[in-house]
């Protein structure tokens, strides 16, 4: 697996980030196996993309891994210290996700919604300040007053990401983060988490968001791991029409060099 | 892992300014607000005792305290010393814990099953507390019979909403409150049963003032039981704040954050019971409070439950104790059950609040 020399921006990795081991993960909900037997690692301050047709266990591997969903059988390790064996309070403070469209009813100030982020951790009184540079990370210092419910879906998924953040985790997963965010939002938003250089796991729905911003992509089917590796080498026409059922060119970006796909009507 | 947070180019231009910062100021409003209620209760407490027939001056209610206390030995006389510390002081008291235990109630089951509709009357909780109640009031068992047999039956309940309302873990805003009516319409029936089986009379029309609710014969051991589960209640509640805070995105986010979701569920849950019956044992079911002084308030201070829980308790205080003052002197000398009152109030809040959720979205 090679790790493409990236022209995506991107802060120095923090030299302490884990790796991240997923060893033959099982998950199986009413008797029906989602996830089948999933192995993938990801390298040290590197991000991961995790794809695949709808239903193709994305979601539910995720889960999996954040500990959300017990799984029936495999191993999920993290710099060594298996995250399964910890207890969840513990696992929540080395361990941040990010939801698709989380959202709530209650009437919230964003810099409170950024501050559920040290739920796991002893309050202290940096917290604050911690919150607040997690804003000024995803450009929305200005916004911490605000009522979560006057915000936009990216504006939304930028204060999740802070509050991710403010957890200070060594693990990012991320469910779909861009979705239903319009084309900005989605590029500033991966751009947020590459610049992060947290060890991070997505699952995203679209291929060239994948191929711009990961060092490595993963391609789930039917709960399996159909390919792996650097998005040049995995994002090819025959896994596109095995995996997705459709016909793709693939073109390199002039200005990135990274691959760009195209789909011909079905 | 260490300092994510602040990538390189941000490090060293923004630092953040901790003097102005929003939730300090939140802080000190909170505080502002917490001695305000606290007051507002206090002078309320005084008003209350005083409003009736007797004529009686804030003053004396202070002196009767006072002398029972051994603080003072004033010259009221026996009979205003009688209405003052028999009569009225605990009944007012009474419906101010039950007015806090309700409104704390409201707030937590609002958090844990994620619906801004919920409340003790809603999930079914006060009924199955009536039907513990109302079966102890006639087969006639001790003071003490009365709260333990509200309790069991309020958890009963509660188990039943949650066993209905329950889809693989996850208890979804719309069935939880499908389960709740269900529980509630059942509770409700079988205490009409149970009073049409074995009430005659006068027990009949003592329940059904209960049933309504009323706080016509509080004593001091009433406000006793109920002042001590809002304080022990309450006091567990506070120290858990953060941990309710973090089910305002749901049960996946609030496990992602290191809570224990159903654990923690169903040992704030249990405890809500403990509270509602006692607060029903009492004083009957009582509609309408834990619906809306919590949303009143998180409405005022947003949505912490460092900050939502206290003043939700302040507020529900304060409420019941004039909506029960109202209740007693509206069409003096008969005497309106405070349900009755809370539900006129309260119908029409939860109106406005029905609107606005439509309106919001």
């Amino acid at each position: 697996m090679t790790v493409l020399d990236t022209p995506v921006l991107r802060a120095s990795v923090a030299s302490d980030a884990p790796a991240l081991e997923v060893a033959d993960v099982s998950w199986s909900a009413d008797g029906r196996l989602i996830v089948d037997g999933v192995g993938l690692r990801v390298e040290p301050g590197t991000m991961t993309g995790l794809l695949g047709p709808n239903g193709s266990g994305k979601s539910s591997l995720l889960r999996t891994v954040a500990g959300t969903y017990r799984p029936s059988g495999g191993r999920v390790v993290l710099g060594g210290s298996d995250l399964g064996a910890m207890r969840r309070r513990d696992r929540a403070r080395r361990v941040a996700v990010v939801e698709q469209e989380s959202t709530t009813d209650v009437p919230l100030a964003v810099l409170d919604v950024v501050l559920l982020g040290r739920t796991p951790h002893r309050a202290s009184s940096t917290d604050e300040a911690l919150a607040l540079d997690a804003l000024e990370t995803v450009g929305m210092r200005d916004l911490a007053d605000r009522d979560w419910h006057t915000l936009s879906g990216g504006e939304r998924q930028r204060v999740h990401l802070a509050r991710a953040i403010t957890q200070q985790p060594e693990l990012l997963l991320l469910d779909e983060p861009t979705n239903h965010l319009d084309i900005h939002y989605q590029l500033a938003l991966l751009t947020h988490v590459r610049s992060l250089g947290v060890t991070t796991l997505a699952a995203l729905h679209d291929l060239n968001l994948a191929a711009a911003y990961c060092d490595q992509v993963v391609v789930l089917a039917g709960g399996r791991v159909a390919a792996a590796g650097a998005p040049s080498e995995v994002l090819v026409p025959d896994v596109v029409r095995s995996v997705f059922g459709v016909d793709a060119d693939i073109h390199l970006n002039p200005r990135t060099g990274r691959p760009v796909l195209t789909f011909s009507p079905l | 892992m260490t300092t994510t947070a602040a990538p390189s180019t941000a490090s060293g231009g923004a630092p953040a300014a901790p003097a102005a910062s929003p939730s300090r100021r939140a802080g000190a409003r909170t505080t502002g607000w917490i001695a305000l209620m606290a007051a507002v209760l206090a002078a309320s407490v005084t008003l209350a005792v005083t409003i009736g027939s007797a004529d009686l001056h804030p003053l004396d209610v202070w002196r009767s305290i006072g002398d029972h206390l051994g603080l003072s030995s004033s010259s009221l006389t026996q009979l205003r010393d009688g209405i003052v510390w028999e009569l009225r002081l605990p009944r007012v008291l009474t419906a101010a814990a039950v007015g806090a235990a309700l409104a704390v109630c409201g707030a937590v089951m609002q958090t844990l099953t994620r619906n801004p509709l919920a409340d003790p009357y809603l999930l079914g909780l006060s009924s199955g507390a009536s039907v513990g109640a109302v079966a102890v009031l006639i087969l006639g068992v001790g003071w003490l019979g009365l709260p333990v047999a509200a309790f069991a039956g309020a958890l009963l309940a509660l188990v039943v909403t949650f066993a209905l309302a329950n889809q693989r873990g996850e208890l979804a805003p719309t069935r939880t409150v499908l389960a709740g009516l269900a529980v509630s319409y059942l509770s409700s029936a079988a205490t009409s049963f149970i009073i049409f089986w074995s009430a005659t009379g006068d027990s009949y029309r003592e329940i059904l003032s209960w049933l309504l609710g009323s706080l016509g014969g509080a004593s001091w051991s009433d406000a006793g039981i109920v002042w001590a589960a809002v304080v022990v209640v309450g006091t567990v509640l506070v120290s858990r704040a953060r941990t309710l805070d973090a089910f305002a995105f749901g049960d996946s986010t609030a496990s992602t954050l290191g809570v224990n979701v159903n654990a923690t569920r169903w040992t704030l849950l249990t405890l809500v019971a403990l509270l509602t019956g006692a607060a029903v044992a009492v004083s009957g079911a009582i509609g309408f409070v834990g619906l809306m002084l919590p949303h009143a308030v998180r409405f005022v201070v947003g949505s912490g439950h460092r900050r939502v829980l206290p003043l939700s308790a302040l507020a529900g205080a304060t409420f019941m104790i004039w909506a029960d003052t109202l209740a007693r002197t509206l069409f003096d000398p008969r005497e309106l059950p405070v349900g009755v009152v809370t539900a006129f109030l309260g119908a029409p809040a939860f109106a406005v609040l029905l609107r606005r959720r439509r309106v919001g979205r």
